[in-house]
């Protein structure tokens, strides 16, 4: 239950945890699945908030050289050329 | 004789003439505008003319709402559109669909071409249109290196979300190699497959300036992208064929970062509102359920555990003291039954009849008891029973009383007269 499948998108994630809180909230559920569905919701969010942070910030630069192909430089933005 | 026509059918009869005709359908004519006026329902009256002509053109509103420009005496222009008759006053007009400033022309026709190429196959299809994703963990940006529309989407990207990942791959965005670079970027990027989005970008600029965008190694590298493809070409209302093939236009590029990342904090809270709302579900039913068992807890059955027991004890009591009157009653009244048919036994019985002075005569010998006269002889035992006790007596003689019953009935009880104490 703690385990939420690495491969589900942020955005399948949260719908799931919308569709969570809102059958809680009916509030139909027997106390033992409910316990269970409560665990899915949390560890849903904790997945949610983790892929929000995860990412760092890096913003890189796609070189391409008939030599050595592609290569990946840190972006340093330049001054303006109006365009 | 010859028909006589009406103006109107005259006017008519011409107006289907050009209807007809193939040219006059669908036709560009360049010429400087000259007596324009823009009436307040949003269409336009004008003419264009060269050194030597006029003609008469008209664009509704629905055709003139994209137009770019602001038209005005004197600029000179290429319009499209179709020839007809405006029967009222008898005058044919140009009815213009489109209108571009010559010397943009010639690109603009191309535009159009290519545009109207790639629609009939299929490339603008909704059906092609990759679902942008929500949250893209990589976002390669196909653009200058240096510029306002890099900066400006690492800087609404920066405002939105702080961490993020992306990937530049700077190209020409005008002149010659602009087009090819453009391709090959979008291109690299999916043979890299580094990226979950690719938002190809330029600022604003004149039609040349955007060219690039509507050539159609660009187009082509954009519809066979298997990374899903944002356009931001120009201003909001400049469209290039990229913004057409691409699976979401973006009006600029500014407007394409916004699109491409949600903002992190509206998501934080989004996260927290849905938490707490899982917490105050799963507390309101605890809660629900908690009360339910409380009240279950403080039901008689619970309180008072024994109440049923002492009901039934109670119960059980009274229908002993209940049965016991009963029995008493039926006693009483089964003894004053008994004592009547005691009484009346009695009047029954023998003895009774022995008490009031009856005695019964048997002889001695066999028992017979003795009904007559006739039944006994002289010198025969006899014994009669009274009330209290038996006589033994010897038959001294027999009498008959005369005229009396001569009857020989034996075995009955008759009454005798007792001879003796």
């Amino acid at each position: 239950m703690e385990e939420i499948k690495t491969i589900m998108s942020f955005e399948e994630a949260i719908t799931k945890l919308e569709k969570t809180v809102e059958l809680l909230e009916k509030g139909e559920l027997p106390l033992d699945e409910l316990i269970n569905v409560f665990q899915e919701g949390i560890a849903l969010s904790r997945f949610c908030s983790k892929r929000l942070d995860e990412v760092e910030k890096k913003i890189t630069m796609l070189l391409e050289d008939e030599k050595f192909g592609i290569t990946e430089k840190p972006f340093i933005p330049e001054e303006s050329d109006g365009i | 004789m010859q028909r006589i026509y009406s103006v109107s059918e005259i006017n008519s009869y011409i107006k289907n003439i050009l209807a007809k005709d193939l040219l006059l359908s669908n036709i560009w004519v360049k010429g400087e505008i000259s007596n324009y006026k823009a009436h307040y329902s949003g269409h336009m009256y004008f003419t264009i003319k060269d050194e030597n002509s006029l003609l008469k053109c008209v664009m509704f509103r629905s055709r003139n709402s994209n137009l770019g420009f602001s038209p005005e005496n004197g600029m000179k222009v290429i319009i499209r559109g179709y020839l007809s008759v405006f029967e009222r006053d008898g005058q044919y007009q140009l009815y213009a669909e489109e209108m571009v400033p010559d010397g943009m022309g010639n690109l603009y026709m191309a535009f159009e071409q290519l545009k109207k190429r790639l629609e009939s196959e299929g490339l603008f299809d909704s059906r092609f249109k990759k679902k942008i994703p929500y949250l893209p963990k990589s976002i390669g940006v196909v653009t200058s290196s240096t510029g306002a529309v890099i900066r400006d989407i690492i800087n609404i990207l920066s405002r939105r979300f702080h961490n993020f990942e992306l990937k530049i791959f700077p190209v020409a965005v005008q002149g010659s190699l602009a087009a090819r670079q453009i391709a090959n970027a979008v291109r690299k990027f999916n043979e890299l497959g580094c990226v979950d989005v690719i938002i190809v970008a330029r600022g604003g600029g004149s039609l040349e300036e955007l060219w690039a965008f509507n050539e159609e190694i660009v187009a082509r590298s954009i519809f066979e992208s298997k990374i899903p493809v944002i356009s931001a070409v120009g201003h909001e209302t400049d469209y290039t064929i990229s913004d057409f093939v691409a699976d979401l236009r973006a009006p600029t590029p500014s407007a394409a970062a916004e699109l491409v990342l949600p903002e992190k904090l509206m998501l934080k809270q989004k996260i927290n509102s849905l938490v707490n709302r899982l917490n105050n579900a799963v507390l309101k039913q605890t809660d629900l359920d908690r009360k339910k068992l409380d009240k279950l807890k403080n039901s008689r059955v619970f309180r008072q555990p024994y109440d049923r027991i002492y009901q039934e004890r109670m119960r059980l009591d009274m229908l002993d003291k209940y049965m016991h009157k009963a029995l008493l009653l039926n006693k009483e009244k089964i003894s004053s039954v008994l004592g009547t048919l005691i009484g009346r036994l009695n009047a029954l019985s023998p003895l009774s009849v022995l008490a009031r002075g009856y005695s019964i005569v048997r002889h001695s010998d066999s028992g017979r008891i003795i009904m007559s006269a006739k039944g006994v002889q002289k010198g025969e035992s006899l014994e009669i029973s009274v009330a209290d006790g038996k006589i033994n007596c010897t038959v001294e003689n027999t009498e008959l009383i005369p005229g009396n019953l001569d009857g020989e009935c034996s075995d009955t009880t008759v009454p005798v007269k007792k001879s003796s104490s």
